[in-house]
């Protein structure tokens, strides 16, 4: 499903280079739920980056869905982006001019699909994380949940492979963090592949396998 | 994502910043609408020209003698009845013609003095010259034959010399220098008062019509100095004038010794001079839509800048390099045609307005729109190439960071 080897992430700016990643390797399976702790600076961040196909390596191997992304150019990997992987941010990043509905349906709108498709879909989404009702609201009509529920279920539309989750809980209190995780979780039991990237152990037990990481390397794995 | 839709999330973008994109839709405004201003003017002055010259007739040619003070024309060379007879004898090609000859007279009346441009013609300039009657008749064949000593003026004359139009049957002192005569006023001719008249003719002069033969006595002058003749309007006026010409240098062998007046063809050129004139102003005032196009560059610059987030956002989503060049393109474009529809709105409800003031015709121009709005879209997408590749160029990591 997912297939990391020997990941190696190093940023030059000037004459100093700094090592993000180094000879990460670890594999992720259909129907997981991984969670990546680190602390800042541990290259989580980077690594969530270069599995979201937003960056790519400095070097090693990333198979996604039996596709390897590290070689594929800008227009490939915004394909890729589109219909293999759906992200939440920390910050829900929703466009603000936009209703709940609207943006949901961007995804659709960047594969192209036909508009009617679109919004059945997107509603679908939305009913599936319980915001049915919310459908015409701008993002600043919505509390913290639900607009990180509104992102999730953009995450979800276009059925990802994967779904990438970047501190999803970060900007929420804890009601609604743990409502966001609990919507995770019943994804997770409906088959999604769920990658969670988080510095909180709280969070991170939601997850079924663990990995965390420290200076750029993977340090420890556990199910 | 589809045009339509490129266009909607265009349009709600500029509409989220009303103020903002006014402000620099201003410069395109400002530039179209001048140049359509312009453009207005330029066509209602040359309207004016054409209908002004129409009332003279455009298939008319005037021969005159040429006064050379070299080469003075001799008493042979003089245009006589009998070339009057013959060229009115081309059928097909000459309508009418009518003979004549105008001087300034001084005519006396309410013992006062009045100098007036008096025009010995034959019935058949009416054919030839477009000649309304306010009062009593133009001058008929009988009185030319008959040598009647009859006189029509114009409607200001009259009012000048008489406080009326009503002086039907009045009769005035007509004198040449020569010789004088007593006319009776038998009709009264409307004024057509207008901008191009004052500039182009001697409108303005106070004018009459007697026949030629009471102009001969009074002028003291038995030669025809000019004859003005009214051509079939499928033959081009300049060819059966120099033709006309032609005929006269031979009967008289008298080369060089007379003139054609061709009004059609020195109406061209004061509206080609106009229409030259238009576009160099127009294309100066298009000097601003220049201005108008950096405006928009630099805002859409702006733009890509505060939208980082978003185009992050986008990208993220699986937006492509093109989808994101084409959204910002669009928007330049939009906003740009938008300027320049509100242009020419406003430019032609000014040039209407300016137009009507001034008396002119008005015309729109459909080809100074269509350039408009060619030209507007050509600025949208030459000052929105730049932005909007920056826009696509953007890393999406950098931009989903951007604060």
């Amino acid at each position: 499903m997912l297939y990391v080897e020997n990941l190696n992430k190093v940023y030059k700016t000037g004459t100093v280079s700094v090592t993000a990643l180094e000879e990460v390797s670890f594999e992720i399976k259909k129907g997981e739920f991984v969670a990546i702790m680190g602390p800042s600076g541990s290259g989580k961040s980077t690594l969530m980056n270069i599995l979201g196909c937003l960056d790519r390596p400095s070097g090693g191997r990333y198979i996604l869905d039996g596709v390897d992304v590290s070689v594929l150019n800008d227009n490939e990997l915004a394909e890729i982006r589109n219909k293999k992987i759906g992200f939440v941010f920390q910050a829900f990043n929703l466009l603000s001019r936009t209703t709940a509905l609207k943006n949901v349906e961007m995804p659709m709108m960047y594969a192209g699909l036909p508009m009617r498709e679109r919004r059945e879909r997107a509603i679908d989404a939305l009913r599936r994380v319980g915001l049915e009702d919310r459908l015409e609201h701008k993002p600043n009509e919505l509390s913290g949940g639900q607009k990180q529920r509104v992102a999730i279920a953009r995450a979800l539309v276009n059925n990802p492979a994967i779904i990438l989750a970047d501190e999803p809980t970060g900007n929420l209190d804890t009601a609604s963090g743990e409502e966001i995780m609990k919507i995770f979780e019943q994804l997770n039991r409906e088959g999604v592949t769920i990658i969670l990237v988080t510095h909180e152990s709280d969070i991170a037990r939601h997850a079924k396998r663990t990995l965390v990481f420290r200076d750029g390397r993977l340090i420890s794995d556990v199910s | 994502m589809n045009i339509f839709e490129t266009v909607i999330v265009s349009f709600s973008s500029i509409w989220a910043n009303k103020m903002r994109s006014f402000l620099t839709m201003l410069g395109i405004i400002i530039g179209i609408s001048s140049v359509m201003i312009i453009t207005t003017l330029g066509l209602g002055v040359q309207g004016d020209i054409k209908s002004e010259f129409s009332r003279y007739g455009l298939n008319r040619a005037d021969i005159s003698m040429k006064w050379d003070p070299k080469n003075p024309p001799v008493y042979r060379d003089y245009i006589t009845y009998d070339d009057v007879e013959t060229i009115a004898g081309m059928q097909g090609q000459v309508e009418a013609i009518s003979p004549r000859i105008s001087r300034y007279v001084t005519v006396k009346g309410n013992n006062k003095n009045y100098s007036i441009l008096l025009n010995g013609v034959t019935p058949d300039f009416l054919k030839i010259e477009k000649v309304e009657l306010l009062k009593g008749r133009f001058v008929s064949d009988q009185d030319e034959k008959a040598k009647r000593n009859v006189l029509v003026l114009d409607e200001k004359t009259a009012r000048e010399i008489f406080g009326t139009v009503d002086c039907l049957g009045e009769t005035m002192t007509v004198s040449s220098g020569f010789r004088s005569l007593e006319l009776m006023i038998i009709g009264i001719t409307k004024v057509f008062d207008s901008t191009m008249a004052k500039m182009f003719d001697e409108t303005n002069d106070k004018k009459g019509y007697t026949p030629v033969s009471i102009m001969r006595t009074i002028t003291y002058n038995p030669n025809l100095e000019r004859i003005s003749v009214a051509i079939d309007q499928s033959f081009h006026v300049k060819t059966i004038g120099d033709m006309l010409i032609g005929f006269l240098e031979r009967k008289h062998k008298a080369p060089d010794k007379y003139r054609l007046f061709d009004y059609n063809s020195n109406m061209d050129e004061v509206t080609n001079v106009f229409g030259i004139v238009t576009k160099i102003v127009s294309g100066i005032a298009a000097i601003s839509l220049v201005v108008g196009g950096i405006g928009i560059m630099n805002i859409m610059l702006v733009s890509v800048t505060e939208r980082t987030r978003e185009i992050g956002i986008r990208k993220a989503l699986g937006a492509k390099r093109k989808s994101i060049l084409y959204q910002f393109l669009c928007e330049s474009v939009i906003l740009s045609l938008i300027g320049g529809i509100l242009g020419l709105l406003l430019g032609s409800t000014v040039g209407f307005t300016v137009v009507r003031l001034l008396k002119l015709p008005f015309v729109i121009s459909i080809g100074a729109t269509a350039v408009s709005v060619v030209v507007t879209i050509g600025i949208g997408v030459v000052f929105g190439v730049y932005p909007a590749s920056q826009a696509s160029k953007l890393d999406p990591v950098e931009a989903l960071r951007y604060e």
